[in-house]
């Protein structure tokens, strides 16, 4: 009876968990209201209750929803593709060595298909067969072979791959308020057993990709790191800021592309790869598992009708952030052609400096050159043509451009007129990092210490034990300012106080209670090995 | 309960960027950071630069983790100086004992080499050195004269610095001085 019992109390603790979707948690409270609270408030934040048609009238009926949303989302991954011009293709041309080639077209095997299924996490949320891949892991012993002839006959003998590609639309808000279908971001939720054959290839194509793409794209490849991308916009934006003679400056583009993933033209990326030189025999799978896909959007739980797109790459997909990549080199090439023949020049920032004149993190784009007419126009060539021919859209209005502070207006406003970006003093951040500090460091990354006491002074976290706290503050409090020490050096005094936020928060204190610190400050940062 | 002290983590943190550029010099922000601050030297050795930038003073804050948790691991001794550089690791600062005199000649690990690099030359090591040192410095092995001498992260096995090992070590030498000074307190007051 007893056993009975405790294994029920187990199985009900596990359903928490994986209904809380807190990742971070290891150990601290077990089945408490701390989870509870934590998922109502998800389910909560996810409802979506009422919505906008582009008209502006508002909805709350169901099947209203269900056909608002479905308009929507057919309409973003419709084509209406009329790009025939393959000459963009060419800078991209034979980039594959022989070598890598013939890696490449090696069969799959048994080993490679087991390893990728292993890398899938365990608990994240299923597709529409409903299955996890904790079901994969569990049971491999007894399914794993059936698994195996399935994906290597995929792979290697091209079997079909319809039944298994239906896809859920998951929409995952942007914003607190919601009211249009553009405010939400979807992401894919596919079959785990899809994600296998997926993440199979993935692996294949990963390992050859430090030789392929550019050093300007610093996602996704094991060795480069997102920091370094930072890294180099802030040297380069201090390296504008110098003050110099008039008029002969530099100016960065940030751009911003609207629906990066959903937009991929399928043409595209047949083209890219066939140019780049990938076996004929990869690219037909890799095509298969992106065109074969039918979609349905999940609202509020429940499936719309199925529908097909006819472009656009999945979110949530192993293989999408390569294909992606790959397909952002072409951008990259056709900048670097440019800069060869010297219709735009990159910044160094020393004299033997490499010169920098673009650099990527997936979607995020930015651009530097001479702030000259010529430039301009070169630059908006190029996104022309690489909008026509890819499909991606680039956000004129929410991209910025920042000059050097010897710019005049007139010498502005001329360069904006070939490329029509507006322009501001300064870019605030950059893949989170702050591109440019004013005097006060300390004023400049006070948004840690906003979004440290936010994450902690919230009514839900009042119910966790002192251990459960502990796990919190170092999971999460601390976890918070780490991207930006890796670059940065923050000041002690900003330091200080959030060691303060921390220290009031394992005390149990918030915005209206005070209570009692029962020891010092420095026991509770106290390390390991100091002698008592 | 122990949390991390902010601070040292952040210095552990850009030691690691550091260590990216020491070890990773062809990459693109190493290439910048190298032909703008420091040109003719290396990372570890270089002073802040002309009109450096804060990525490059927070950077230049943690060196001293890099400089003092590291020890050479000697192949042909070319790049690594007798009397100042880390290299002997059974010694608490990784630094030779014996005080240089300055009237000899050596200046480079390679001097102390056998000449067809195979091993360590004895007469000279005694002739030299203090015993402490001398014993210390057969016992290192060369790797091969043919290689490039290495740095070598000395809280990791593999020799290779991570922000965890960084962090420890930072807080060792903390406890270390701590005790130092209280030691040196109590003398006092005795």
């Amino acid at each position: 009876m007893e056993t009975n019992l405790d294994e029920l109390l187990k199985q009900e603790e596990l359903w928490w968990d994986q209904r809380a979707k807190a990742h971070w948690f290891k150990n601290g409270d077990l089945n408490t209201k701390y989870f509870h609270q934590k998922s109502s408030q998800r389910k909560r934040k996810n409802t979506i209750t009422n919505i906008q048609d582009h008209s502006g009238t508002t909805w709350q009926d169901n099947t209203k929803l269900h056909s608002i949303f479905l308009d929507y989302f057919q309409n973003i991954f419709d084509s209406s593709y009329d790009y025939f011009d393959n000459t963009i293709y060419d800078v991209v041309n034979n980039m594959i060595s022989t070598q890598d080639y013939n890696f490449l077209n090696t069969p799959f095997t048994a080993l490679e298909v087991k390893e990728a299924s292993r890398n899938i996490k365990a608990n994240f949320a299923p597709g529409p067969d409903g299955l996890t891949a904790l079901f994969y892991h569990q049971y491999w012993e007894i399914i794993g072979l059936d698994i195996l002839d399935y994906v290597l006959n995929i792979l290697n003998n091209e079997g079909s791959i319809k039944d298994i590609n239906h896809t859920y639309i998951s929409l995952i808000p942007k914003v607190k308020t919601l009211i249009k279908p553009e405010e939400f971001r979807p992401i894919s939720l596919c079959n785990v057993i899809l994600k296998i054959i997926t993440k199979t290839l993935a692996n294949r194509i990963k390992q050859i990709l430090p030789n392929i793409v550019h050093k300007n794209q610093s996602a996704f490849l094991s060795g480069r790191l997102v920091t370094d991308n930072s890294l180099i916009t802030f040297e380069t934006f201090h390296y504008i800021n110098k003050p110099r003679k008039k008029n002969n400056g530099f100016v960065g583009v940030k751009l911003d592309i609207a629906k990066a993933y959903d937009s991929l033209e399928w043409t595209f990326i047949n083209n890219t790869l066939k140019s780049m030189g990938f076996p004929p025999n990869l690219i037909k799978i890799i095509m298969l598992c992106i065109t074969s896909v039918s979609f349905s959007i999940l609202i509020n739980g429940h499936p719309t009708d199925p529908f097909q797109p006819k472009r656009g790459i999945r979110q949530g997909d192993p293989l999408s952030s390569y294909i992606f990549i790959l397909c952002a080199e072409v951008l990259s090439d056709m900048i670097d052609r440019d800069q060869r023949n010297d219709l735009i020049t990159g910044i160094s920032i020393a004299i033997n400096a490499p010169p920098i004149s673009h650099l990527l993190y997936v979607d995020d784009i930015i651009l530097f050159c001479r702030a000259k007419p010529e430039e301009a126009k070169a630059i908006m060539n190029i996104l022309k043509e690489y909008q026509k021919a890819s499909g991606q859209k680039v956000n004129m209005e929410k991209s910025q451009m920042i000059f050097s502070p010897n710019i005049s207006m007139e010498f502005e406003k001329e360069f904006q007129h070939h490329l029509p970006i507006k322009t501001s003093a300064r870019i605030h951040k950059y893949l989170g990092m702050p591109t440019h500090f004013g005097r006060s460091k300390e004023q400049d990354l006070n948004f840690i210490l906003d979004r440290v006491w936010s994450k902690l002074k919230g009514w839900k976290e009042k119910s966790l034990s002192f251990e459960g706290r502990g796990v919190l503050i170092r999971a999460v409090a601390q976890a918070i300012p780490t991207y930006i020490m890796s670059c940065f050096l923050l000041p002690k005094g900003l330091c200080e106080k959030i060691e303060r936020d921390v220290c009031s928060f394992w005390w149990g204190s918030n915005d209206n209670k005070r209570k009692i610190h029962w020891c010092k400050k420095e026991n509770l940062f106290k390390s390991k090995f100091e002698v008592e | 309960m122990r949390f991390k002290i902010l601070r040292d983590f952040n210095l552990a943190m850009l030691a690691k960027q550091a260590w990216r550029f020491h070890t990773s010099p062809n990459s693109l922000i190493s290439r910048c950071f190298k032909e703008k601050y420091y040109p003719h030297t290396d990372i570890l050795q270089a002073s802040t630069g002309p009109n450096p930038s804060y990525a490059r003073r927070s950077i230049y804050n943690a060196i001293w983790i890099i400089q003092k948790g590291t020890c050479w691991r000697i192949g042909s001794g070319q790049n690594v100086k007798i009397w100042e550089d880390h290299w002997i690791p059974y010694h608490n600062n990784f630094k030779v004992i014996t005080i240089d005199r300055g009237d000899s000649n050596m200046r480079l690990v390679k001097d102390l080499m056998n000449p067809d690099g195979q091993g360590w030359n004895s007469e000279v090591l005694e002739g030299n050195f203090l015993h402490i040192d001398s014993s210390a410095i057969t016992q290192i092995p060369i790797i091969e004269s043919t290689n490039m001498d290495a740095l070598m992260w000395m809280f990791e096995p593999n020799g290779c610095y991570t922000v965890k090992s960084g962090y420890k070590a930072i807080q060792i030498w903390k406890a270390r001085s701590q005790t130092t000074a209280r030691t040196s307190n109590e003398n006092n007051s005795v």
